[in-house]
């Protein structure tokens, strides 16, 4: 066991910081509701880092995941980067949508090259041109809409199971990051402000809504990572969006309360990870979905073992 | 970055599973962690000394003191296998963990040649005399007064929520030396054999288990200036590094796991349908805050590996996920078993008193938060 990044990681993640920062963050992502950032897509691509999963493995897919999450790269990079690859599906356009089937809501909808479809018995990839894409308005901070799929190829036996764990650790994977930024994001504004002749963020009653969704951001990310290393044990990867959605709640809600008033404004900025996270929490039947697949998985280990 | 536990790690853990079920005193349960009993007394005892002749008590320390340096991973790893069978260690865990890692790092070399040998044989047991009435969360406010005569100190006060007091024959006592200097400036470790007369030792009932807590009352005890740890009014910078040990590497979540697989075999045996969507549900959460537990405590591993000296935010991240997590899985059993969760002697009923104090013991969940405010937030300090 090593949990530690090693110093290829570490530079690769260096390297990611400077790209999103440069390229990526919450003000951009306000300028571009609606919309798609095709900008840094491209730049990922002409780096190699859409393809990072073949080329040195799912932690370092994880690390640009992460970095564009909590950026708000506006597009659907941890799709590409992260949960197709994780299910097994390679040679990918740039721009790729999570599609559950039939009627689930779809980030990056009208958007993407081709979509990634979840059925009940098999997974199947459809390209743009053979979807019709209704757009929904929506809260969410990313431009939403429903998917139907007219022709799709099957990935094949299993593929369905690959594709819901891969996506719950993608679930998992940019909520923990969003938590993380969107809970820094908070700090700094309660540390900043001072009511009462003292900055909010020195009472008890703040800071403990901030360290406990702290504490749940941190737990987040690393059952993200966790997951992507077991990505085929579905105990790990439901464990990990289950506890990505309780992690996007109660963010969602500490947050706004410690911040207050401003933190519902579009000028304030705080809005594009908080409505992010409200959309991640319900993809996939949301927290009791997950969490019912955990309870199944452990429940048949425990039949195994006692039987 | 490597998830996965090497081969080596999965062989350590192999062979310390034999030791453990070769050795652990047929139908233990974490009650018996406490030694409510003189029998529980003896059996820790015997379990130790069994896994410490199969080199699996105390492998961390250093060759010179009996270990073979193994990592902290394998200490995890002990701390994983023997929790979830109930923690067979009682309290000794606390001897291997961090009272003799303290004496290493500030014992004389007489302390280190009377205390690390009986550690590593699994002989003894200690207590931590931390708490006070006036000092739980704020320990540094703590009063017990030691006074110098000669070449002893007459040690005067009382300690609280004390676990394994009864059952010690040494404790780990914190006591204020200097009462004029800033609260944490007069504070002195003494290592105080539990038999000293002026010692008296009461268990405070509860309705939750025998011999959880204690007193211990002081009065007029004459400790040897040889039993002082380190020097005199430098306690509080040992004790912060052995409460950075005692936070990390505790592995609750693998109890908690079989706690629920224990209930989900229970409610197989008595018809519950635990594929009940609530059931089901209910079961998954608590799951997840297992699995949560044991990312964070890995997690905190790490750091206690790449910083060994830093401040271990990841720590208090790990504990404020740990404590959670043992009121979730408390009410998960109580949701899937119903009133059976209430009939003594299950593993659903045992889990009842290990969620309610795991929030509260050595550390309170808000005292983490503050540290998390602290060390990972950077929010400004109160008034």
């Amino acid at each position: 066991m090593d949990i530690e990044l090693s110093p290829e990681q570490r530079m690769l993640d260096d390297t990611l910081r400077t790209l999103f920062a440069d390229h990526a963050g919450h003000a951009r992502a306000r300028e571009r509701h609606g919309d798609i950032d095709r900008d840094i897509v491209e730049r990922l691509d002409a780096g190699g880092f859409l393809d990072v999963f073949a080329d040195a493995g799912p932690i370092e897919a994880v690390l640009v995941a992460e970095r564009a999450s909590e950026l708000v790269a506006a597009a659907p990079i941890v799709a590409r980067v992260l949960v197709g690859p994780l299910a097994g599906i390679t040679d990918l356009p740039p721009l790729v949508g999570l599609v559950r089937s039939p009627d689930g809501l779809v980030r990056y909808a009208g958007w993407c090259d081709a979509y990634l479809v979840l059925g009940d018995e098999d997974a199947s990839i459809a390209s743009a041109d053979d979807v019709e894409v209704e757009p929904v308005r929506s809260r969410a901070a990313y431009p939403m809409g429903r998917v139907r799929v007219r022709r799709g190829e099957s990935l094949g036996t299993g593929s369905a199971a690959a594709l819901r764990r891969a996506w719950q650790v993608g679930i998992a994977v940019e909520t923990g990051a969003m938590a993380r930024a969107t809970i820094e994001f908070a700090a700094g504004h309660v540390t900043d402000r001072v009511q009462f002749g003292r900055p909010i963020g020195s009472f008890q009653a703040v800071q403990h809504r901030l360290a406990r969704s702290y504490a749940m951001a941190q737990a987040t990310a690393w059952l993200g990572r966790r997951g992507a290393w077991h990505r085929d044990d579905e105990y790990c990867t439901a464990a990990a969006a289950a506890f990505a959605c309780m992690t996007a709640r109660e963010t969602y809600d500490n947050c706004h309360q410690a911040v207050g008033a401003i933190g519902v404004t579009t000028e304030y900025g705080m809005t594009e990870w908080t409505m992010r996270l409200l959309a991640l929490q319900t993809e996939l039947g949301g927290r009791r979905a997950h969490a019912r697949r955990v309870a199944a998985a452990r429940v048949a280990h425990v039949e195994r073992t006692t039987s | 970055m490597e998830l996965d536990w090497t081969a080596d790690e999965a062989a350590f853990r192999a062979a310390l599973r034999a030791s453990i079920d070769a050795n652990i005193r047929p139908g233990w349960t974490l009650d018996d962690r406490d030694m409510p009993d003189a029998d529980d007394v003896l059996a820790v005892k015997a379990f130790c000394a069994a896994i410490g002749a199969d080199g699996f008590l105390t492998p961390h320390w250093p060759v010179a003191h009996g270990g073979r340096d193994a990592s902290p991973w394998e200490q995890l790893i002990i701390s994983e296998e023997t929790w979830r069978v109930g923690e067979p260690r009682g309290g000794q865990y606390m001897n291997t963990n961090w009272i003799g890692p303290a004496l290493m790092a500030y014992g004389t070399a007489e302390q280190q040649a009377q205390h690390l040998p009986p550690i590593t044989r699994g002989a003894v047991n200690w207590c931590q005399g931390f708490s006070e009435p006036d000092a739980g969360s704020d320990l540094a406010a703590l009063r017990t007064r030691a006074v110098r005569d000669g070449n002893t100190y007459v040690v005067n006060g009382q300690k609280i929520w004390t676990s394994y007091a009864h059952a010690a024959e040494w404790c780990f006592l914190l006591v204020r030396t200097d009462p004029e200097s800033p609260k944490r400036e007069g504070i002195t470790i003494l290592l105080v054999p539990m038999d000293s007369p002026g010692i008296e030792v009461r268990e405070i009932p509860n309705p939750f288990a025998t011999h959880l807590i204690h007193e211990i009352h002081f009065t007029d005890v004459v400790v040897p200036i040889a039993n002082r740890l380190g020097d005199e009014n430098q306690g509080w910078g040992i004790v912060r590094n052995v409460l950075a040990n005692e936070r990390v590497g505790i592995a609750r979540h693998a109890h908690s796991e079989r706690v629920l697989d224990a209930t989900v075999a229970d409610a197989h045996d008595t018809g519950i349908d635990v594929d009940d969507p609530g059931l089901s549900e209910s079961l998954g959460v608590a799951y997840t805050w297992c699995e949560a537990a044991r990312a964070m405590n890995y997690v905190a591993v790490g750091e206690r590996i790449s910083d060994p000296h830093g401040a271990r935010p990841l720590a208090a991240v790990s504990r404020a996920i740990t404590g959670p997590m043992e009121r979730e899985v408390g009410w998960a059993c109580q949701e899937v078993l119903g009133d059976r969760a209430l009939a003594g002697g299950t593993e659903a009923d045992r889990q009842i008193v290990t969620g309610t104090t795991a929030m509260i013991a050595a550390g309170a969940y808000e005292v983490q938060l503050d540290l998390i405010a602290r060390l990972c937030l950077d929010l400004p300090r109160g008034k």
